[in-house]
């Protein structure tokens, strides 16, 4: 019995830590997402409320981005780019990013959303 | 501290510490359990980026272009001539035009991300499968 639940206390002790560095938090845009729900691409670019950045849980800089974008492709391939940017942030904030994002060639961005949350635009 | 020990055969069990240890695992296993987030369950909206290219080709049809307008209550939807108060208006308009080039979004620089969303998604509803988000060139 006491080594389940301390198997379980490891678990989510690692679960929890794992999923704060890769997909940092970030107040998505309240909205379903598409009919067809796209998998999880492993790279992660958030845009937090304050304006910084952190592509795979790692902190950038608008001026590196497409540099260590490069990087990343060059080891990975051109995976889709998900971008999880607070929903409150100004379109001034996120389309240096953007261009940022494009100047590395990299095409298909992934925009995450919460589904279920309430709250949407009307 | 005083142990109260038991004799079992040749065991002796403290069983007084094996307690303590069992209720802090459990107080750990609580206070995970009620802190960890398995995720509100998430959406993506799919788009191409594209940059903004003033020379594009006028030979080329042209897309439906949807420019995202921040207001004071929420966001605006402008397409051609009309101006959309709501999602739901953009979706229903999208619905009626043709998909064959592609829709692009454009935002005002005071337009929210959450209003850019909103516009990806009615798009999508809309039945675009060639989205494109295209941010505006100045810096």
């Amino acid at each position: 019995m006491i080594d389940v639940v301390l198997q379980l206390v490891i678990f989510f002790l690692f679960t929890t830590r794992m999923g704060e560095i890769v997909r940092s938090a970030a107040d998505l845009p309240r909205q379903p997402g598409e009919q067809d729900r796209l998998e999880p691409t492993d790279l992660v670019l958030t845009v937090a409320r304050d304006g910084r950045l952190s592509l795979g849980g790692v902190e950038v800089t608008i001026a590196g981005l497409p540099d260590r974008l490069r990087a990343l492709a060059a080891e990975t391939g051109r995976a889709p780019l998900e971008l999880r940017a607070d929903r409150t942030l100004p379109a001034a904030a996120i389309d240096p990013v953007l261009r940022a994002v494009s100047t590395a060639e990299f095409r298909e961005v992934r925009f995450a959303t919460f589904a279920d949350a309430p709250g949407g635009p009307p | 501290v005083k142990f109260a020990r038991e004799r079992i055969g040749e065991r002796v069990l403290a069983s007084n510490g094996l307690t303590s240890l069992i209720d802090v695992v459990f107080l750990l296993l609580v206070f995970f359990v009620l802190t960890a987030r398995f995720g509100d369950a998430e959406g993506r909206l799919r788009t191409d980026v594209q940059p903004a290219a003033p020379g594009a080709s006028a030979a080329a049809l042209q897309p439906v272009v949807v420019r995202v307008i921040g207001s004071g209550s929420g966001e605006l939807f402008v397409v051609g001539e009309r101006t959309l108060p709501n999602a739901r208006a953009l979706t229903e308009l999208l619905a009626t035009l043709p998909r064959g080039s592609g829709i692009v979004v454009t935002a005002q620089a005071t337009a929210r991300v959450d209003g850019i969303a909103a516009a990806l998604q009615a798009a999508s509803d809309a039945g675009f499968e060639d989205r494109s988000y295209q941010p505006d060139a100045t810096p």
